[in-house]
This record gives structure tokens, C-alpha cells and sequence, in this order.
């Protein structure tokens, strides 16, 4: 159920065998684990690796909102254009 | 109007052009420097390196090309419209087996290195072991996963390739560069074979070719792709000798890590990059083994049609296991990847050229059945 006990348990694991690079292996299954989600059929991953870059500025930190003129090209919207630009527009 | 879907068993161009590169720079490029010095006098190996790359650009194309004229359809279908259907049993199964082999070179080594530089008192078995089962787990899930995790990876392990050349730079010394065009003929020849080797496993795209939503400009895109590891590679040979000289780079067992291990960034706030750096290097040796597990699954597949996919994951984990750990000593892994290398990369360029020439002189016409 939780990815704490997990990582940690692999922690400990590899600090007791004095090892280092056990963990990249957890990072490893995390990612693979990330990449087969699947909410409402669009990956879990999307804007990153179906790569949609002009998504990433809503991601990270967000631009302002004078910037964020587009509608999130992952939902496919019919209108591409987001309310905030046709309320500037008018 | 709807330009892309999610659908489970197709992939777009740019995630296959992304998978070539992260197919091909596996553990190769850590001795790789050390590789072509040994074979070229003083600072030539680059030229050895770039007409490999060239080479195998022009081979990609030609695989992309036939394999774009027929979408939707596996390596084995339209080998047998091309050659007969026994001739492409034939050659679907020497692939499976070859890219099997790739899997567990690559695993192998990377547990040897680890167990050099990492972690001495753990076992080789435990660590191949431990990251064959993490393999394993990305094969088993969907195949659009794997390429998504490709593209989650690609950029953090160019990011730290960029990082340690960039970091090296301080120690530069130009003067190992001269005297240059002082090799033969012959030690040309042997550099360009040792440079073939590095870039071994492109031959997915045969194969992967068939999952491409649109495979109109293909050709393009995989070339492109092609292009990243081979200007990777010349960068990092060139970076190593003129950091640690051509005599010191030939007798390096692996001078890509030597040279993470030069870095001192500045107040010294974080020593031993080159761990992180091999550690870093993991994930590229990770997306090329499941990769190289997933052709053959997917080659085997073709052949084999009632066999399911987790029945031959489980088929083929032991026997990669087995063949990972049945080199002896150091000696014997480099010889098994030799071996590996003059199989695996004579007999994808060989297929290639007979398949394109064999096309274009009967005529086959490209075709579009929807027999995946």
C-alpha cells in the first residue's frame, strides 16, 4: 500500500550491505510503476513522456496567467484557445 | 481532427527516435574510449567513430525505409512477403537469441563494474539478480510503457553525460591531440569494427518500426535518432584523451568512469561524482536490457503465436540469467562481447542490405494489411 515502508526497507537494506546503488533500482521500479498508470485512459506520465511541452509551463511552476493561454493540449479539447484569452480578447 | 490517441500498442515517431538512442548507449560506452585507442595511434579514433556512425546512420535508413513501406506489419511478416517464410523463421530467431545475449552482456557487466566501484562484499549474482527482477517488471507491463519510460530517462542520462564533459573541460590539454592522421589502414579498419561494436542493438528498429502510428517519416527520425549517440560518443573519446592522454587512455579499464572521477566541483561540496555518475548510467544499461528482452519476447511472439507474453517473459528470464553468469572471469566477458559484437552487428547489417536489395529487385510492392 505505501511506497514509504517500501523505499525504506530498501534503505535499510542497502545501508546494511553497504551498498549505494539499491535505491536507484526503487527509482527505477517508481518510474516503472508510473509510466503503466492509467487514469480515465490517459497516462499518468502525460505531459512529460507522451512529450506535450506546451503543457509544462501549468507544471513545474506555473507561468502567469497571462501566459497560460492554451487549454491543456492532453485533454484534446475541441477549442484550443482557454477562457482566460477569449475574456481578454473581448 | 484527432491527432493522437492512448492507445496501449502504438507509439508516435519521436518516442521511437528517442528508443535509439537509449537502445544503443549501454555499457559499450564505458569502455569505449579504451576500446578504439588501443586499436588507433594517437588521437585518430574519432575518425574510426564517425564513419562507423555514418555507416550506421545509412543502415537505419535503410531499415526504417523498409520497414515504413510496410506499416503495421512485424519483422517476420514482411520478411516472409520479402525472402520465403522459412528464411524469415530463420532470421527472427538468430535476432531473438542475438538480442537475448545483449541483454545479459549488458547485465553482466554492469554488475562486474558495480561490484569494482560501488559495493565489493555483495555478490555478482545478487546484483544481476536484483536488477534482471527489475527488468523483468518493466517488461511485463504494457510495451507503450517502455518507450514512455525511455523518453522519462533519455534526458537525465544525456544530462549527465553533458555534465561530465562539461566538467572536465578545466582539465583539457591540448597538446594531446598531436600528432594526428598517423595511422594505418589497417588500424582504421579495426577502429571502425571496435566502433561498430559500441553502437550494437540499433537493430530494434526493424522491429519496432511496426508499432509506429504514422510511418511516413520514420527514416528521418530514427536517423536523427541515430545521430545523438554517435556525436555522444566522439564527444567522450575526445574528452578522454585529451584529458588523460592517448597512453593512459588505452590502459584504462574503463576511462568513461575515470573521467567522472576527475570532476572537483568547486568548494568541493560533493566528491565521488563518479558514483553518481554510475549510478546515473544504471538507467541507460536498464533501458537497453528491457528493450533488448522486449525483441526478443517480440520476436519469439511472432513465431510462436499461441505462446502468451508472461509465459515467455518467464521462458526467457532464466535463460538470460544463465547466459549472464556463465562468463568466468573479466577475461571471458570481454570475449563474449566481442563475440556478441561481430554476431550481433554483422548479422543486422547483413540482414538489412540483403532484405533492402532483395525488395527493390523483386519489386515487392509496399503494402498496407492491418496483420500486426
Amino acid at each position: 500500500m505505501d511506497i514509504r515502508f517500501f523505499t525504506a526497507i530498501v534503505a535499510l537494506f542497502c545501508c546494511f550491505f553497504r551498498t549505494f546503488s539499491g535505491m536507484i533500482l526503487v527509482f527505477i521500479m517508481m518510474s516503472i510503476h508510473m509510466v503503466n498508470l492509467k487514469s480515465l485512459g490517459i497516462p499518468y506520465s502525460t505531459p512529460f513522456t507522451p512529450t506535450m511541452s506546451g503543457d509544462w509551463k501549468d507544471l513545474i511552476i506555473r507561468a502567469p496567467m497571462s501566459m497560460l493561454t492554451k487549454r491543456p493540449k492532453f485533454l484534446d479539447p475541441e477549442d484550443s484557445k482557454s477562457v482566460n484569452k477569449e475574456v481578454k480578447d473581448s | 481532427m484527432n491527432s493522437f490517441e492512448y492507445g496501449d500498442e502504438k507509439i508516435s515517431g519521436k518516442e521511437l527516435m528517442i528508443a535509439v538512442p537509449s537502445m544503443v548507449i549501454s555499457v559499450g560506452a564505458l569502455s569505449l574510449p579504451r576500446d578504439i585507442a588501443v586499436e588507433t595511434k594517437s588521437s585518430d579514433g574519432w575518425i574510426a567513430l564517425v564513419i562507423a556512425g555514418v555507416f550506421c546512420i545509412l543502415i537505419i535508413w535503410m531499415m526504417a525505409k523498409i520497414a515504413a513501406s510496410f506499416p503495421h506489419q512485424s519483422f517476420f511478416s514482411y520478411a516472409s512477403i520479402i525472402v520465403s517464410k522459412p528464411v524469415a523463421v530463420v532470421l527472427t530467431f538468430i535476432f531473438a537469441i542475438l538480442f537475448i545475449s545483449l541483454g545479459a552482456f549488458n547485465i553482466r557487466v554492469l554488475g562486474d563494474t558495480s561490484q569494482q566501484y560501488l559495493f565489493n562484499q555483495t555478490p555478482v549474482e545478487v546484483v544481476t539478480l536484483s536488477f534482471l527482477l527489475v527488468v523483468v517488471y518493466a517488461v511485463a507491463g504494457s510495451r507503450a510503457a517502455l518507450f514512455r519510460l525511455n523518453m522519462l530517462f533519455f534526458p537525465i542520462i544525456i544530462g549527465i553525460s553533458l555534465f561530465v564533459i562539461l566538467f572536465n573541460l578545466k582539465w583539457v590539454d591540448w597538446t594531446n591531440l598531436f600528432p594526428v592522421f598517423q595511422t594505418d589502414f589497417q588500424g582504421h579498419l579495426r577502429g571502425i569494427k571496435k566502433s561498430a561494436f559500441a553502437y550494437m542493438g540499433f537493430g530494434i528498429v526493424l522491429f519496432y518500426t511496426a508499432y509506429v502510428d504514422r510511418p511516413k517519416n520514420t527514416p528521418k527520425l530514427a536517423m536523427l535518432g541515430m545521430l545523438i549517440p554517435v556525436v555522444l560518443y566522439v564527444l567522450v573519446y575526445l574528452i578522454c584523451l585529451l584529458v588523460f592522454s592517448h597512453a593512459a587512455t588505452s590502459h584504462l579499464l574503463f576511462p568513461t568512469i575515470d573521467l567522472a572521477k576527475r570532476i572537483e566541483l568547486p568548494g568541493g561540496i560533493l566528491e565521488r561524482v563518479e558514483a553518481i555518475f554510475f549510478i546515473i548510467f544504471t538507467m541507460a544499461v536498464f533501458t537497453t536490457t528491457a528493450m533488448a528482452l522486449d525483441v526478443a519476447i517480440l520476436a519469439l511472439q511472432s513465431i510462436f503465436k499461441r505462446l502468451k507474453k508472461m509465459q515467455l517473459i518467464f521462458m526467457l528470464s532464466p535463460l538470460l540469467y544463465f547466459i549472464a553468469l556463465s562468463p568466468q572471469n573479466i577475461g571471458q566477458i570481454h570475449m563474449f562481447g566481442d563475440l556478441l559484437g561481430n554476431y550481433l552487428v554483422s548479422f543486422t547489417f547483413l540482414t538489412t542490405i540483403v532484405l533492402f536489395i532483395i525488395a527493390k529487385i523483386r519489386g515487392v510492392k509496399p503494402n498496407d494489411q492491418k496483420t500486426t
